[in-house]
């Protein structure tokens, strides 16, 4: 749920990555720390343990300011994916404005991606959102690696679900921009008419995103 | 969603992700060796302010020659004021603020979403434990029901059981009580007959004794005694009073047959010869069974037993009256007993057509019956089962399902 406050000018809007243990979901946002080049983009902030596991959860800041002076704050997070974690996993969840489901492409991952998706859907509605209106993109990850899934499988079990699906490789930063790029599209939409910001604020969508996600000259 | 709500709720939220102000950060950092970093840094007097002005660390009497901008994430959230005119020193000692701020904030926030978490655990343990005890409490109400009902179950089989042993042994008693019936009312009837006549012999004598006494002449004496037929009366009379005499020996010994049953309810053991029990047993059940039909019993020498005679009689005259309802016209029971291995058996034979093989397993079984409705409880069998088992023996059935049936009972001696 989008943050507003009136005397600062400022609208925070909290974006969540989610999915399996180890699919990509830290290396969804290094990829985009390093790679665009948003209007205002803070420091990455990581809480990475022995073995590329995290711990808490990372944050990414990314903002923007609206013609109007608005400024914009997207907090991009991850959440720990290991199972264990599942209390951590739903505090980071709560407030969620989008989400990109991270799953991982391996052939011997379809139950974790299926076990996770699940316990999404059921803390979603655990910390109080509504998750057939809440932005979703999923992504499949790790397109890059040998043994997965072929587009058409994924397509068979997944193309049914009313959400976007994209192929990506973040380690090799492919999709990873389009999957953000994705999700601001529908958040944009979600949150355009309540807080007035094409009307008021003279942010279109298309500025919205090409601020967000300019490509970085020397990325 | 209205800003007065959000407002509120910001003041309101603790949440892990919360914007951190200024104060709170350097609050988390370490204060002192911060203090002297920055000193050293800056070789001047300086503060940090946040973005109202306000001087939340530093020397307050600083005078603000120079400030900076202290960032974090996005945007600027205090300002360092310093009298120092060294550029680079001003600049490196803002970044070791924000270095400082943005550890701060990474532990503030760490320490917060573990809190959320360790209490949304707690929390969610405290549901689970709540439901546990409601579905504990709704277990153990039913198990203490449970118990309830299955002990009230358990008394209703009981009472019922008690039940029909109880009819079963009435319905033997009633059989009993018509064959005495018949058997004392048939020598009560002829010995009151008998009575009656000797009554009027006796009056008959009387008129005779009379005339002897008033010393009437003997020819009147003698035509008296031809008028009455006195030789007819002395002899009649005399058999009158054989007949009744024998008439009460019988009763005498229907009496006798029926005091074994008599102690039916005794819980008591006795011991007693099993054989006078059979003897007296098949009196009553000739006396009381109105098919003609012969019950041959050969009493052996057998061991004294200790058992509820009361009881053992009953079994055995339930058998025999089967056996007589299985029995033909002019049949034959044979009633055997035997000692061996620390045991006496008996058996009671009826050369009926015997039971079918596919139900000979159910006689036992309470309520089976072939009779017809309102003929048979099919308690005659459990009963007699039951009274042998408390006895420690067995009882069991033989029948080729053609001729006849067999039923064999022990009892240890």
């Amino acid at each position: 749920m989008a943050e507003f406050e009136a005397q600062s000018q400022k609208l925070t809007l909290k974006l969540v990555y989610y999915g399996p243990a180890q699919s990509g979901k830290t290396t969804n946002l290094s990829c985009l720390h390093e790679h665009i080049s948003s209007e205002l983009k803070g420091d990455m902030m990581a809480f990475e343990t022995k073995g590329d596991r995290t711990l808490f959860f990372d944050l990414l800041p990314l903002g923007l300011r609206c013609p109007s002076g608005l400024l914009i704050k997207l907090k991009l997070f991850t959440v720990p994916g290991q199972v264990a974690h599942d209390s951590t996993r739903k505090a980071v969840l709560s407030r969620a404005d989008g989400i990109v489901f991270v799953a991982d492409s391996q052939k011997n991952q379809g139950v974790n991606n299926l076990d996770s998706f699940e316990n999404l859907a059921a803390n979603v509605s655990r910390v109080g959102l509504d998750f057939d209106s809440l932005p979703l993109v999923i992504q499949f990850n790790k397109r890059d690696l040998p043994s997965i899934l072929s587009k058409e499988e994924i397509l068979a079990r997944w193309s049914k679900m009313p959400w976007p699906l994209l192929f990506t490789s973040a380690l090799k930063n492919q999709g990873v921009r389009e999957t953000f790029e994705t999700l601001l599209d529908q958040v944009f939409g979600k949150i355009d008419l309540e807080y007035e910001l094409t009307r008021k604020h003279g942010l279109t969508k298309t500025l919205f995103i090409q601020k967000l996600t300019s490509i970085d000259a020397l990325g | 969603m209205s800003e007065h709500i959000f407002s509120a709720h910001y003041l309101e939220n603790i949440s892990f992700d919360r914007e951190i102000p200024l104060d709170e950060l350097i609050q988390a950092c370490e204060k002192k060796t911060l203090l002297k970093i920055l000193s050293s840094i800056l070789n001047a007097k300086f503060k940090i302010s946040d973005q109202k002005n306000g001087t939340i660390y530093g020397d307050d009497s600083c005078l603000t020659h120079m400030s900076k901008d202290i960032v974090l994430e996005l945007e600027t959230i205090g300002f360092l004021h310093t009298e120092s005119k060294d550029d680079n020193a001003i600049l490196t000692a803002v970044q070791c603020i924000s270095m400082q701020i943005r550890f701060a904030q990474k532990y503030l926030m760490a320490s917060a979403l573990h809190i959320e978490a360790i209490q949304e655990d707690y929390t969610s343990l405290c549901r689970e434990h709540e439901q546990l005890l409601v579905s504990e409490a709704k277990y153990k109400n039913l198990c203490d029901t449970l118990d309830e009902q299955v002990k009230k179950q358990v008394q209703t089989i009981e009472t019922t059981q008690r039940k029909l042993f109880e009819s079963e042994k009435m319905a033997s008693i009633g059989h009993l009580a018509a064959g005495v019936a018949h058997e004392i009312n048939n020598p009560i009837g002829f010995i009151n007959s008998n009575l009656n006549t000797a009554k009027k012999y006796v009056s008959d004598i009387q008129t005779i004794a009379e005339a002897i006494n008033q010393q009437e002449d003997i020819n009147s004496i003698l035509q008296r005694c031809k008028e009455i037929d006195l030789d007819y009366v002395i002899s009649d009379f005399k058999e009158l009073l054989e007949d009744s005499i024998d008439g009460g020996r019988r009763v005498a010994e229907i009496v006798a047959d029926l005091k074994l049953f008599s102690n039916i309810d005794s819980t008591e053991e006795s011991s007693v010869d099993i054989s006078n029990y059979i003897n007296s047993t098949c009196n009553i059940a000739r006396a009381s069974i109105e098919k003609p039909i012969t019950i041959t019993f050969e009493a052996i020498e057998l061991p004294i037993i200790k058992c509820r005679p009361g009881y053992i009689s009953q079994v055995i005259l339930a058998l025999i009256l089967n056996s007589a309802d299985a029995a033909p016209e002019n049949g034959l029971i044979t009633i055997q007993s035997e000692y061996r291995n620390s045991r006496i058996y008996i058996a009671i034979e009826d050369n009926g057509p015997g039971i079918s093989g596919d139900i000979i397993n159910n006689v036992f079984d309470p309520f089976f019956t072939t009779k017809d409705v309102g003929k048979g409880k099919g308690m005659g069998l459990t009963s007699c089962r039951y009274i042998i088992t408390v006895h420690k023996g067995d009882i069991s059935i033989e029948s080729d399902g053609k001729h006849g049936t067999k039923v064999i009972f022990w009892l240890p001696v």
